[in-house]
């Protein structure tokens, strides 16, 4: 059976495979050997993409153009040059200037917090105005429901109530079950995930017995 | 949501204008009040542990990028490592995006600072990994092993991968608090951490552990915002239950709201 | 403001790229001479401004000075957002270099693990000279294909798609334990888990038996999963995010306007 480029990716597929799957027995040196694969490859994949998605598009097409566009757009360099900044950070003298620099950026993130605040949660505020009263068209548990979703709403929100001291015993209680409304919504979302990963599993188990039906890929 | 709707625009305004005036009124001194938050107090306990056995500790600033969740985790971890520089304990941060470690770098190099322990800062445990998620579990998982770290804190936003962390983190027997704004996964680091924070007592974290009196104002500030966003839930409920269509929809659009889902 | 931002194509762009070097060195080296404390307010004003861009952009509506699509800064957002992301991939060196010199240190010295750091090494140069290699020969007959299929597919995908699945063992352990833990919460957070997770798969076999017609539908497990996840399930998360939202914003304002002392970038500069 030849040995083709295409049968020695699907090896170290493999061996990638079962060195990982090792750690479910103990951290042992073949994992280890392939963590430090991983964390390399990963990285310079990230580098790889970071040259062809960000820095030939963005600057340095920017700058000698490319097909249709001209370039020239000389201003991108600056981003480059701002960018060095960072590297001020090893400099104790002039590590003020790494922190102008991530100073900017903190405020990037803060001044997009906002858009991100009112487009996450704008609609769920919205999603909240229930009918408490029965309306035309409204059945008896649709009414029900709503009671409960808006007490839920309310006995939550109480529990995370920080700077109110909770002396009244009605509050501590609203504050309890919000809580035990809380670990109820949380087995919700653990219940749903469970299956997902479980077809992770399989999945590369089946990968596994696939290669070993047929290791040379010959069909 | 391109651009603030005229409503959304003065409720963010409302909102913000609650916590400003609340962080400035602290300012002057008042005297407030906070809550006791189990899994915060936990953290005190953690790095006594550490101490103690003689290892390191670890901190995950978590896997998002550039963004409040992280920075609040960046200011739990300024706390964290006053607090072990007293102990003269280690604290190894795995970092995975790229523009959160130079910030990560600073804030650890200015708490050793803070407690008068510069020469502790070693640039060296301020790790950047890999900014692809799975490459960053497998290499904080390795950390944890050959380092034998005593306790772990996972505190900032997490995906899937918290789970890998979490219970590699209980195989060595390590002491765990965690904390993430990340919905979806509290429930399992709730079942692999000693001590999981959820939901805003992640955001509660720092004027907690400092007492500092500008996070307390702004903690009481939360406070009322949420009471304003209540009362804001309660007229949106009397104009359903009253059947005023008309003035419901539109507030419900402004909010962003999809057309669609209007009932 | 025209007249600077015209695009200068050919060689003349190396004339401004070569002006802007200068301008901004003797820019920086004037900012260094000031003293420490306006240094700092310098690092407080700029924070305040990079954030107001957007808060402003977000906040201003449409209708203000811009075409259908936004306001007069909208035009602004893509072109500093590229700005922002080859500013981003500068730090990126930085956490390289910090990989590199931690592993070299142990390669060089001949550590124990060196095996280990000369591997992340090959990984790295590996995958990042294929990587780009592969970008600008893509053709299929190119040699760096098979090289680029061997890294991407024979190690990065199988490397990270098996780590993902480690959590299928890792969740059935977690809820192994969550289980004996007799507190009323985890009780409460198991009990629902179990539910939901028989509701979505298994809810045919166990409560397949009671007619769809009858009073008791209510008691099939798919109904009853139904039911949390669209009532509490969906209300409780609703108030956590609320929650959350306000932390956010509290955050977001302390940074913005560098209210939180302390915690970041307190020392002198």
């Amino acid at each position: 059976m030849p040995i083709t480029a295409e049968t020695l990716t699907l090896w170290a597929g493999v061996i990638c495979t079962l060195a990982i799957f090792s750690l479910l027995y103990k951290e042992n040196p073949v994992f280890r050997f392939f963590e430090h694969l991983f964390i390399g490859v990963a990285t310079g994949y990230t580098l790889s993409r970071a040259w062809s998605d960000i820095l030939k598009p963005k600057l340095w097409f920017a700058l000698v153009g490319s097909g249709e566009d001209p370039g020239g757009r000389w201003w991108m360099f600056v981003a480059l040059l701002i960018g060095l900044l960072y590297y001020a950070i090893y400099f104790r003298r002039f590590a003020w200037m790494s922190r102008l620099l991530i100073g900017v950026m903190m405020g990037f993130a803060a001044g997009l917090a906002f858009q991100g605040i009112a487009t996450n949660y704008g609609p769920q505020i919205a999603g909240a105005f229930n009918p408490l009263l029965p309306r035309p068209g409204m059945t008896i548990s649709g009414l029900i429901n709503n009671w409960v979703m808006t007490l839920t709403l309310i006995a939550v929100m109480t529990y995370f109530f920080f700077a109110f001291e909770q002396q009244n015993k009605g509050v501590q209680n609203t504050a309890k079950v919000g809580r035990w409304l809380l670990m109820i919504s949380f087995g919700a979302i653990f219940g749903q995930t469970i299956m997902a990963r479980m077809a992770l599993a399989t999945g590369r188990l089946s990968f596994l017995i696939d290669f070993f039906r047929d290791p040379f890929g010959g069909g | 949501m391109e651009h603030a709707t005229p409503f959304m625009a003065v409720v963010l305004l409302v909102l913000s204008g609650i916590i400003l005036y609340n962080i400035l009124t602290a300012r002057g001194g008042r005297d407030l009040f906070i809550r006791r938050i189990p899994g915060l107090a936990a953290i005190d306990e953690a790095v006594g542990r550490a101490t103690e056995m003689g290892r390191p500790l670890l901190f995950s600033p978590g896997l998002f990028g550039l963004g409040v969740e992280t920075l609040q985790a960046l200011s739990v971890l300024g706390h964290i490592i006053r607090l072990a520089a007293r102990y003269n304990s280690r604290v190894i941060v795995p970092v995975c995006d790229a523009q959160v470690y130079p910030i990560a770098e600073e804030v650890a190099r200015e708490a050793y600072n803070q407690e008068g322990r510069p020469e502790l800062y070693n640039a060296d445990d301020i790790r950047f990994l890999s900014d692809r998620q799975f490459a960053y579990a497998s290499g904080t998982v390795g950390i944890m092993n050959r380092e034998k770290v005593a306790a772990n804190f996972f505190f900032g936003g997490f995906f899937a991968e918290a789970l890998i962390l979490a219970e590699a983190g209980r195989e060595v027997g390590a002491i765990q608090v965690a904390g993430t704004p990340s919905t979806t996964q509290i429930p399992f680091l709730i079942a692999a951490c000693d001590y999981t924070i959820i939901g805003e007592e992640y955001y509660a974290a720092s004027a907690y552990l400092t007492r500092d009196p500008v996070l307390l104002g702004s903690l009481v500030g939360q406070d009322w915002s949420k009471v304003a966003l209540l009362l804001l839930i309660f007229f949106g409920a009397i104009l359903a239950s009253l059947g005023l269509l008309t003035v419901l929809h539109w507030i419900q659009i402004q909010l962003g709201m999809p057309a669609g889902a209007l009932v | 403001m025209n007249f600077l931002f015209t695009p200068r194509p050919g060689p003349q762009v190396w004339l401004w790229v070569l002006g802007a070097t200068i301008l901004f060195g003797a820019l920086l080296a004037f900012l260094h001479t000031l003293p420490g404390r306006q240094k700092k307010l310098l690092i407080v004003v700029s924070t305040f401004l990079a954030g107001l861009f957007y808060f402003l952009e977000f906040m201003i509506p449409t209708t203000v000075g811009g075409g259908p699509e936004g306001n007069f800064l909208s035009g602004g957002v893509e072109p500093l957002a590229d700005f922002v992301l080859v500013i981003g991939m500068m730090a990126l060196g930085l956490g390289i270099i910090n990989l590199a010199r931690v592993q070299g240190r142990i390669l060089l010295r001949m550590r124990a693990g060196w095996q280990n750091a000369f591997i992340f090494f090959v990984g790295l140069i590996g995958m990042t000279v294929i990587g780009i290699m592969h970008d600008v020969y893509p053709a299929e007959t190119s040699v760096w294909t098979p090289l680029y299929n061997f890294f991407f597919t024979g190690l990065y995908t199988p490397l990270a798609s098996t780590t993902f699945a480690l959590l299928a063992f890792f969740i059935a352990s977690a809820a192994f334990r969550a289980f004996r833990i007799t507190s009323v919460e985890s009780t409460l957070m198991m009990i629902t888990a179990f539910i939901v997770m028989l509701g979505t798969v298994g809810s045919e076999v166990v409560t397949g038996w009671i007619p769809e017609t009858s009073p008791f539908a209510i008691l099939k497990l798919d109904n009853i999963t139904l039911w949390i996840m669209t009532t509490v399930n969906m209300s409780a998360q609703r108030a956590l995010l609320f929650g959350i939202a306000m932390g956010e914003l509290a955050i977001a304002l302390r940074v913005w306007l560098s209210l939180e002392r302390g915690h970041f970038f307190e020392q002198e500069v």
